[in-house]
């Protein structure tokens, strides 16, 4: 279900530059997930369940390029969630 | 009226249908499971694109090598792409050789991914740090780790933790990011976060 892509939790956006150089690094602070159960979707709720990762630290700087698209995640205990792919994110964006 | 009243009734296959529902959920899963949304973006990209482009004689075979090269190219450009991710340090021709080739091939026009939302509260790493509530060792540990695997030897951020805290950072609270939408090549959602 999730064709390759790795999870992760959106923890901070920003922007930094080294002022000996031009460029502006545009990064993302995530905590890498894995999914459970190899990604399947559960039976139940056709969801698609993360989990945090054991190896990875509370935070792993990326690009923002390397993110290749969003979904909500519903809180199921201290360090699972499920991947809400299904709702429509503009009414979400809206609502709240 | 009365006509009405005798003949009306709900005894149809739909209703009987509703009364098989919940039995066939649990044996089965829900019917989402069963989506037939890749077999028709598959008709889509496969068959019908294929069809167009050829010239209407001996159709099937020339739908198959279409959708062989077309995807035997896009797999090349992936692979051109992780190449190119990896191999930071590599030599500026092989960066420019690589450029050419994959801008020969017609893409999508180019994605933004757009950064809003600038907090005032934070100006450099230490403030980032602070509203964070994560040490900064632990940041500058993760600098440094995101420059040497993803910049150019000549672009790495400096490795002195006092220099690295003092490097200006302006936090950012919402992402946009346009995502194919469904079925469309050159059509994008706007994935907001």
């Amino acid at each position: 279900m999730l064709r390759g892509r790795l999870p992760a939790k959106l923890v901070a956006l920003f922007k930094i530059r080294d002022c000996s150089q031009d460029p502006v690094r545009r990064l993302a602070g995530v905590q890498m997930l894995s999914p459970v159960n190899s990604g399947r979707p559960s039976d139940k709720h056709s969801l698609v369940t993360v989990q945090l990762r054991e190896d990875a630290g509370e935070f792993t700087l990326v690009d923002i390029g390397t993110i290749l698209g969003l979904a909500q995640l519903i809180p199921e205990g201290d360090r699972r969630w499920l991947v809400n792919s299904r709702i429509d994110l503009r009414t979400f964006n809206e609502m709240y | 009226m009365d006509m009405i009243h005798t003949e009306s009734h709900f005894n149809f296959v739909k209703m009987q249908l509703l009364s098989h529902f919940s039995d066939q959920i649990r044996q089965f899963g829900n019917i989402t499971m069963y989506s037939t949304e890749f077999g028709e973006l598959a008709h889509k990209e496969q068959i019908k694109d294929g069809w167009r482009r050829s010239n209407k004689n001996d159709v099937a075979r020339q739908i198959l090598h279409s959708y062989g090269r077309q995807h035997a190219i896009q797999m090349r450009l992936v692979n051109l792409n992780s190449v190119r991710h990896r191999g930071a340090n590599r030599c500026d021709n092989v960066l420019g050789y690589l450029d050419k080739t994959t801008r020969t091939v017609s893409m999508p026009a180019p994605r933004e991914w757009i950064l809003k939302g600038l907090r005032d509260d934070v100006s450099d790493v230490l403030d980032f740090c602070k509203v964070l509530g994560i040490s900064l060792d632990r940041i500058c540990l993760e600098l440094i780790r995101y420059s040497g695997h993803n910049l150019p030897t000549k672009r790495w951020l400096p490795e002195e933790p006092a220099i690295l805290q003092l490097l200006p950072v302006e936090l950012q609270t919402q992402l946009e990011i346009p995502v194919v939408a469904f079925q469309e090549t050159d059509i994008y959602d706007i994935h907001r976060a």
